[in-house]
């Protein structure tokens, strides 16, 4: 059995009619969300972007997935690293092919770890390639031998 | 007039609705996360994503994660849904904030947010709801608000790809580039060239920009509801095709299918005996 003031501390809490302390919680809970929301946006406006000049950048909660200037490389190494006890001819032989990959959004980022991939090699003389589409809409292609 | 605003908030926030769509969100959004991270704490893809030189995988980021499954466990199930709720959404939130800062992982950490309130918040999980809790009345608010929600993700991602590196078609150029090259996307040999063309990636990319646009609208506008599906679809399957982005788009169509108000559905007339 619920006495009637068991009743009533209940209904002031969680009945339709809500509380006044529901009420704040629900309006800072919301408040919270446009307002972490709002300042990524104008995180996005005082790092650069400028609508039709400037692309944005990455910016927690701003929501610019697929807004940012980036380049992507495919790397191959001959003859193959071993990392790991694994025979390692390309980059994606580390990775896995659906949803999760392991990317760079600077053709210098792949650069650089194309150069510290060379540390399993398994051979003196190991050339190593890289393959990268770029924002300009080029294919370029280089390549050097591992120090 | 402050009172008059108050006033409509109160009721807002008192407002039920017809919480089965709420519920049948929740689930969805909760088992394809769940399906991600059960993948993600087993094989460490995220932990690979961070570094793909061999390095121990960080116990703090496997701890995030084995919250996560528990958390997705629990809102499929429906049981104890803020708390764990709120788990996922902190869990996720600090995934994105201190070990991988990805797109999916903040929007995430918003949608567990909100859906932690989808069976009345805090009082449902105090049990002081006067009544158990009844999936058929839920608190309107939180449909309004996740509705609003990918209206705004929408809007917000549409108009950040207004710059010359999406809408000439550089971006699009390069993700579908690379997954041609680096890991053998069995496009058609017809598409493959036709993306290959930046001016086709450019008109595409317009394109893109243009049914978010429309989507965000129908959002708000809430309806038409097979015009909102046709748009969802259209965008994540394309997307998911040419980005290799599958969950996040996978969770964004089933929040369009399952959140947009459905149209009234006909009474069929009964069969002669």
């Amino acid at each position: 059995m619920t006495s009637a003031s068991e009743k009533s501390s209940a209904s002031t809490a969680c009945d339709a009619e809500p509380s006044a302390a529901r009420i704040l919680y629900c309006a800072a809970l919301l408040a919270g969300l446009v307002l972490v929301q709002a300042r990524a946006e104008l995180t996005q406006v005082e790092r650069g972007y400028r609508p039709f000049l400037h692309a944005p950048s990455r910016v927690p909660y701003s929501w610019d997935m697929f807004a940012i200037r980036l380049d992507r490389c495919v790397l191959t190494w001959d003859p193959p690293l071993s990392v790991e006890g694994q025979r390692v001819g390309a980059w994606q032989d580390r990775t896995y092919p659906i949803e999760f990959d392991t990317v760079y959004n600077r053709v210098g980022d792949y650069g650089g770890a194309a150069r510290a991939a060379c540390g399993f090699r398994t051979s003196a003389r190991t050339r190593t390639s890289l393959v990268c589409a770029t924002a300009e809409g080029r294919i370029d292609r280089y390549a050097f031998d591992c120090p | 007039m402050p009172s008059i605003a108050r006033d409509r908030f109160a009721r807002w926030i008192g407002a039920r609705s017809d919480g089965r769509p709420l519920a049948a969100f929740r689930r969805a959004f909760a088992a394809i996360w769940l399906a991600y991270d059960a993948v993600d704490v087993v094989w460490g893809m995220t932990e690979r994503s961070r570094g793909w030189f061999p390095h121990p995988r960080d116990g703090r980021l496997v701890l995030l994660q084995l919250a996560l499954v528990a958390s997705g466990t629990m809102l499929v199930l429906g049981k104890r849904i803020w708390t764990f709720g709120l788990t996922a959404a902190v869990a996720r939130g600090l995934e994105a904030l201190f070990f991988f800062p990805l797109n999916d992982f903040y929007y995430g950490s918003v949608m567990y947010l909100l859906v932690a309130h989808s069976d009345g918040g805090p009082c449902a999980a105090h049990g002081r709801l006067q009544e158990p809790p009844d999936e058929r009345r839920a608190p309107k608010w939180v449909h309004d608000v996740l509705l609003l929600e990918m209206a705004w993700i929408y809007l917000a991602t549409a108009t950040l790809k207004l710059s010359p590196d999406w809408l000439g078609g550089g971006h699009l150029f390069v993700r579908t580039q690379y997954l041609a090259l680096g890991l053998g996307w069995p496009y058609p040999a017809f598409v493959a060239h036709a993306l290959g063309n930046l001016a086709v990636d450019a008109a595409l990319a317009k394109v893109a920009v243009g049914l978010e646009l429309a989507l965000a609208t129908v959002l708000v506008a809430r309806g038409p509801y097979w015009l909102g599906v046709t748009l969802a679809v259209t965008i994540h399957a394309v997307g998911a095709l040419l980005t290799n982005v599958w969950f996040f788009s996978a969770s964004m169509i089933a929040g369009v299918v399952f959140l947009l108000p459905r149209p009234p559905s006909r009474a069929r007339p009964k069969p002669a005996a």
